[in-house]
């Protein structure tokens, strides 16, 4: 499980709505890369203009 | 991902060790080795290769790069560890080196910073080779440092695998299969970005807005304490629920011995006080025996003379107890009692003279009658009363006996019914017991303590925000802004809570895992969990906590180990440095039992590898006929250059010096075989 594949996979079977899921997914590859905080605004900014 | 080539240049006491471990070379190696002679230093550089190192071990490192030089006057001297791993896919090179310069004959420094490099072939068909810009996270990720105790390791660590202060290091690689750190941190940037959210909002809406955002986070961070203060809590209460479950089941089946491993320490006491008690009643006894043993003899001796006494005496034929001495008196003096001359010659004379001799002996016969006869009387008192202490002090051994063979019995049921259960470890259980109920029932207060504290703060919060809300102003951009806190808050709420589930998932594949592989070597009788609290747990089939052998527990330890390589789908080596640590003879020939019934199954189709390390202590001709269906690769690790400069090199087989040793002669010989 520490391949991120399977925390996304782990993710995509919760609860959440399929946009929330996508955004967390985008979100672990942004973790892993050390991403800075701007670009989880720019994940959150995409999901706030869909709804 | 199988290890094909190891290369070590200087490093500690290895001078240049190249192990060609590819598949033709089988996958079961035995690098054995007398102390000193770097079995420990080739594990070590495995894992300065993957991990780096700390300061103090890189000191040491350079000292002996430097005893290890083959020519001092060559420098600097290049530390170098060089391993080939491969899939069928693809190859990949690791390779660290340090360079070290001379500074005098005991002294060095480090030249150029550590470099690590890793090449990685994706295309097994082409040339084509990837040099990696940053091997170091490639390391990471690959081979998490979290989780290095679980890839390289030592027997004795393995002896002590499953001691608490393991449960850390378990807890600590389940959390990284699991991702946990990587969930926590994204929660923790969704947080701050839904506050800088906020900022900005009740900048736009004035002061009573910032006001109430400031208010709403105060009470938030509270909030989010208290909620932290009950996980902690909650699970503890679980984990001590579960513990004390856990324990009724254990005790159930041993109900009312509880108390019998200290009943069994008093009975031991009691016994050893009794047959104190008993040599020294013994004693007593035996010397009153002695005491009134005589008088006893001669009350039967006197017994029949008694008899023989008194009827005499009732007849009145007792010899006279007269003195004769008294009528040689009356004749020495020629006179009579009455009075009368008596003539020495004279026939009354004669007369006295006969009676004195006729009686000279009867009479002494009556006086030692009449003698023996108050003696005697005298004697049965005192013996009666001797009798009364002999057949008392008798009586106190008899009872004594008794006593003790009271207690033994009793020694030996409690022995009977203990029978397959451990006297002390159920004691310990029991006392366990009875301390969990006090603390769960002050955690259950704790926890109904902090439910109320954020049911009352979660009202808070959430009044506090409705009042952020109105206080802040209808426009476009706020409200655009209060749609992307909101999305924030939601993901940031998931993302942290997210870790329970994700522990779990892997709970439960480790436990399948380590059970059934536990299955192959001891086919479905130990059912393996793993607690909240990360104990890994061997329950028997009935569901009671199973005592393991050391062997068994070892074993256990080495399939924890393998499991999580399994489910992290790492097929890293079992590398292990003195595999048997400090087991006896007999739990030693279990776990080689266990061990290659469990590798000549799991590990046949050669993709995982075992590497262990022996001294001449454990790599025995008995080891090697364990052994010997595996096919193992065996090397041995010597010495030269002596005690200063030694210098370890790898050889094939087993090292010629132990064939001085007594039992590698009798193998030789061909005394010993499987």
């Amino acid at each position: 499980m520490s391949d991120v594949s399977d925390l996304k996979e782990f993710v995509s079977n919760s609860s959440l709505s399929k946009e929330v899921q996508a955004a967390l997914i985008s979100m672990l590859d942004l973790e892993l890369r050390d991403a800075p905080l701007t670009e989880y605004a720019s994940v959150i900014r995409v999901l706030a203009e869909q709804e | 991902m199988k290890i094909v080539n190891i290369q070590i240049n200087n490093f500690r006491l290895i001078h240049e060790l190249s192990l060609d471990l590819s598949p033709d070379n089988g996958n079961i190696v035995f690098i054995n080795g007398s102390n000193g002679r770097g079995k420990t230093t080739f594990q070590s550089a495995l894992r300065w290769c993957f991990y780096g190192d700390s300061a103090d071990s890189r000191n040491n490192l350079s000292k002996f790069a430097l005893r290890t030089s083959a020519n001092k006057d060559i420098i600097p001297v290049e530390v170098l560890v060089e391993i080939l791993m491969d899939d069928q896919n693809s190859k990949v090179f690791v390779k660290r080196e340090q360079l070290f310069e001379r500074i005098n004959e005991t002294e060095s420094r480090l030249v150029g910073n550590p470099s690590l490099s890793i090449k990685i072939q994706n295309d097994l068909a082409s040339a084509q080779i990837e040099v990696l810009s940053d091997p170091e996270q490639w390391l990471q990720k690959n081979f998490p440092p979290r989780l290095s105790r679980f890839f390289l390791f030592d027997g004795e660590s393995m002896s002590k695998f499953f001691e608490n202060n393991v449960k850390v290091d378990i807890e600590n690689a389940i959390r990284e299969i699991a991702g946990v750190d990587l969930f926590e941190r994204i929660a923790e940037k969704l947080w701050e970005l839904e506050q800088s959210y906020n900022k900005r909002i009740s900048k736009l809406s004035g002061p009573k807005a910032e006001q109430a955002n400031k208010e709403y986070e105060d009470s938030r961070k509270i909030l989010q304490r208290v909620v932290q203060e009950l996980d902690e809590k909650t699970s503890k209460l679980d984990e001590k629920r579960n513990e004390r479950k856990a324990l009724d089941s254990l005790l159930e089946d041993v109900v009312g011995l509880e108390g019998a491993s200290t009943r069994l320490v008093e009975l031991d006491r009691t016994i050893e006080s009794e047959e104190s008690s008993l040599r020294k009643t013994d004693t007593a006894f035996q010397s009153e025996i002695l005491k009134w043993g005589c008088s006893g003899m001669l009350k039967d001796a006197f017994g029949a003379l008694d008899r023989h006494i008194l009827l005499a005496e009732k007849e009145d034929r007792l010899p006279p107890p007269f003195d004769p001495r008294q009528i040689q008196n009356l004749l020495d003096r020629g006179e009579c009692i009455c009075g009368n001359h008596i003539d020495n010659g004279s026939e009354y004379a004669t007369t006295l003279k006969s009676v004195i001799e006729k009686y000279s002996v009867s009479s002494e016969l009556g006086k030692i009658l009449d003698e023996s006869k108050r003696l005697f009387s005298s004697t049965k008192v005192e013996f009666a009363g001797g009798w009364e202490l002999i057949k008392a002090k008798n009586e106190a051994v008899i009872n004594s006996r008794k006593q003790i063979q009271k207690l033994l019995n009793e020694k030996k049921e409690i022995l009977e019914k203990l029978q397959g259960h451990d006297a002390t470890q159920i004691k310990h259980f029991a006392t366990v017991r009875k301390a969990l109920d006090p603390e769960i029932e002050n955690l259950i207060q704790e926890v109904v303590r902090l439910e109320g504290e954020r049911n009352v703060y979660l009202k808070i919060v959430e009044k506090q925000k409705k009042e952020f809300d109105k206080a802040t102003t209808g426009s476009t951009e706020t409200s655009m802004l209060h749609k992307e806190a909101n999305y924030a808050r939601e993901i940031a709420e998931f993302s942290s809570s997210v870790h329970k589930l994700a522990i779990e998932a892997v709970r439960r594949k480790l436990e399948i895992a380590v059970g059934e592989m536990y299955s192959v070597v001891k086919s479905g009788k130990f059912k393996t969990r793993i607690t909240e609290s990360f104990e890994v747990v061997t329950l028997d089939k009935d569901g009671t906590r199973a005592v393991l052998s050391e062997g068994e527990n070892m074993m256990k330890a080495y399939l924890f180990s393998i499991a999580l390589r399994d489910v992290i789908n790492l097929e890293f080596p079992l590398v292990v440095d003195t595999p048997y640590g400090r087991l006896d003879e007999r739990n030693r020939a279990e776990l080689s039992m266990m061990l290659t019934t469990f590798l000549s199954k799991q590990y046949k189709n050669k993709s995982k590898q075992v590497i262990f390390s022996m001294h001449d202590g454990e790599f025995t001709p008995y080891t090697r006929e364990h052994f010997s269906k595996l096919n193992p690769i065996i090397k041995y690790l010597s010495s030269n250059g002596g005690e200063v400069n030694a210098k370890s090199v790898l050889g094939d087989g087993i090292d010629p010096d132990w064939y001085e040793l007594s039992a590698w002669r009798d193998w030789k010989a061909g005394k010993i075989s499987g």
